[in-house]
């Protein structure tokens, strides 16, 4: 497969996950400031912090935060990390490689586009604002199941796996480390719970989470399962593995795989040990830290346009 | 053309069984065939180079990669080593490429050599083909025959090369650099049709017998100041064949375009791509220019006998 069609999977399957945890996190983040009280959390501007994006906003402008913020995560196109700026960079991705992909994935790309386009600009009503994204999560999920059963297993389900696993692993841990900052602040035990079931609820790991845990939510065992779970495919334990598969499919592997086996590595070290909140704040940084280079890895492997030389490797 | 022969089929299945057309979807083997024949590795690398997604024959180029199991690739795609030999740059590394089937034009091709701020080439690419690493189809050069002059020498490299003589006739034509026939052209403009030898779509041609007297004129002095820009052939008339303009059967004007592919053999395509002007009266075929195509015939015989 070419570095420059690679490169296209791998980012197209990144944009697409993208916009579906961001819309998954602005429908929980609305529930859970409904049920806090009116002062002393951060609310809104959380959301900021997890996305990454806070170079890009402007604070300063926010008179009605909720209104600022969820313009800022879903119409702006200035924002490269916007939910629209998202879509935009799948749909230019897909665009460039629709011989390769299912024939559908080029249209409900398309669709999803269109739609976040029409429905997402301007002040929304907060039930507006949840249907829209709820809408936006299903073309999501259609477009991953379409990927799913009809993509042939290859170089470009693997790029797919590879791109949507590290985003997914990615997005879990800033989710983690910004909302678990956030409930120090909170007061009371109640609101602490509120917190981390808004954790659970925005990985959609609720229910998932209440099966295997048989437990009231408490901050170890949320962190237990998001961390640790072989199950539950948004835990960091499973996107790791993922990742890991789709690499032993794949030529050149040997760095990268070293590299992810030093992941799950990391990753598997006891909850206990990360009692401490600043233990888990560094510890969540260096994943991140970590999945941003295997990421560089990927890239300089498989992408970049420079990083071959004279590797002479026949097909 | 491959279109047009499913969508026939699908219409009218019954034609297909009841007369013997000669299928056209062995195109790509040919191509394929055909591209491998142009170099002595006995299992090539072979690439379809596209300017790219925004390129009216992208679906094109895509669809013949895929049929010949080729890669597509963009200029930007390939890289030509200090051993001048091509690469593609794929997930496994650089991978060596034997053969390109370019579909960029020259001037494109390599920017060290040719237009240097063409994106779309390989820079180097005319190097490697210059040591023979390389086979480019068609190869640099080629589009000369479509200058319409070379057109009009067609019949003496018949009788040259092969010691033929041509079973179709060429169009009478008029060289206007040769000074005879420049005079009867000058002398016979209002019965002729002056077409420039570079140009293509139609472009600043002059029909003869529809032009007024000043426009005839301009053309004498075109034509004296750069004659050898020019050709001239009497008015032709277009076949015509029957189109569904609305609800009913018109005549419409058409030509066709047949496909010869040339390498260790020549393979014609039983088929080929006819262009239908769609207005009433017009001999603009072109798909630009809201030109229509049909599916292309070629009936072959009996069922007994003729297997060629």
């Amino acid at each position: 497969m070419l570095s420059r069609v690679a490169d296209r999977v791998y980012w197209l399957a990144r944009y697409l996950e993208r916009v579906e945890n961001t819309a998954r996190l602005i429908n929980v983040t609305t529930d859970l400031m409904l049920d806090l009280p009116t002062t002393g959390h951060d609310g809104w501007s959380t959301l900021i912090d997890i996305t990454g994006s806070s170079p890009h906003f402007d604070r300063a402008d926010a008179s009605n935060q909720e209104q600022a913020v969820c313009r800022f995560l879903l119409s702006d196109r200035d924002n490269p990390g916007s939910l629209i700026s998202s879509l935009a960079g799948a749909r230019e991705n897909a665009r460039t490689i629709r011989e390769i992909m299912p024939t559908e994935t080029w249209e409900l790309i398309n669709a999803a586009h269109l739609y976040a386009r029409d429905n997402l600009a301007g002040q929304l009503s907060r039930s507006a604002r949840a249907a829209h994204l709820r809408r936006l999560i299903g073309l999501g999920q259609q477009l991953s199941g379409l990927l799913e059963n009809s993509l042939s297993r290859g170089d470009a389900y693997e790029f797919r796996r590879l791109g949507s696993n590290l985003e997914r692993a990615d997005m879990t841990t800033r989710i983690i480390d910004v909302r678990a900052a956030s409930e120090v602040q909170a007061d009371s035990p109640a609101s602490r719970q509120g917190y981390w079931r808004s954790i659970l609820r925005s990985l959609s790991a609720d229910s998932a989470y209440r099966r295997r845990m048989q437990a009231t939510i408490s901050r170890d065992s949320v962190l237990d399962f998001l961390l640790h779970d072989a199950s539950y495919p948004r835990s960091l334990e499973f996107c790791v593995a993922q990742m890991g598969l789709a690499l032993k499919q794949l030529p050149r592997n040997r760095r990268a795989l070293a590299y992810c086996r030093e992941l799950s590595k990391h990753f598997s070290r006891d909850v206990e040990r990360l009692a401490r909140d600043s233990a888990l704040s560094e510890y969540l940084d260096r994943c991140q830290v970590y999945l941003g280079q295997l990421h560089e890895l990927i890239a300089l492997t498989y992408f970049s346009l420079d990083g071959h030389r004279r590797s002479r490797q026949q097909q | 053309m491959l279109e047009n022969r499913q969508v026939m089929k699908r219409v009218l299945p019954e034609l297909f069984a009841e007369y013997l057309i000669r299928p056209v979807d062995d195109y790509p083997t040919q191509l394929y065939e055909t591209l491998c024949s142009l170099t002595p590795e006995a299992q090539p690398n072979i690439a379809v180079l596209t300017p790219g997604i925004y390129n009216s024959a992208y679906f094109e180029h895509a669809y013949l990669a895929q049929e010949m199991g080729a890669l597509l690739v963009e200029g930007s795609d390939l890289t030509v080593g200090r051993d001048r030999k091509v690469y593609a740059r794929t997930i496994s590394g650089l991978t060596r490429i034997h053969v390109i089937y370019r579909r960029i034009d020259d001037l494109f091709l390599d920017p060290k050599v040719f237009r240097a701020d063409s994106m779309l080439g390989v820079p180097g690419l005319m190097s490697a083909w210059q040591a023979g690493h390389v086979a480019l189809a068609n190869a640099p050069g080629c589009g000369v025959a479509d200058d319409k002059l070379v057109y009009t020498y067609v019949p003496d490299m018949i009788r040259y090369y092969l010691n033929e003589e041509p079973i179709l006739a060429n169009v009478p034509s008029y060289r206007c650099n040769v000074r005879d026939e420049r005079d009867y052209v000058v002398n016979n403009l209002d019965k002729l049709v002056v077409k420039p030898v570079s140009e293509s779509g139609g472009y600043g041609m002059l029909i003869g017998p529809k032009a007024k007297v000043k426009e005839r004129q301009e053309f004498a002095d075109k034509i004296r100041r750069n004659p050898r820009n020019f050709i001239a052939q009497p008015m032709l008339s277009l076949s015509t064949a029957p189109a569904v303009i609305g609800a009913k059967a018109e005549p419409r004007h058409l030509d066709l375009r047949p496909f010869i592919l040339s390498g260790a053999d020549t393979a014609v395509t039983a088929g080929g791509l006819t262009r239908v002007a769609m207005v009433k009266g017009s001999i603009v075929v072109n798909s630009s220019q809201g030109g229509g195509s049909k599916d292309t015939w070629i009936v072959g015989g009996t069922t007994e006998g003729d297997e060629a």
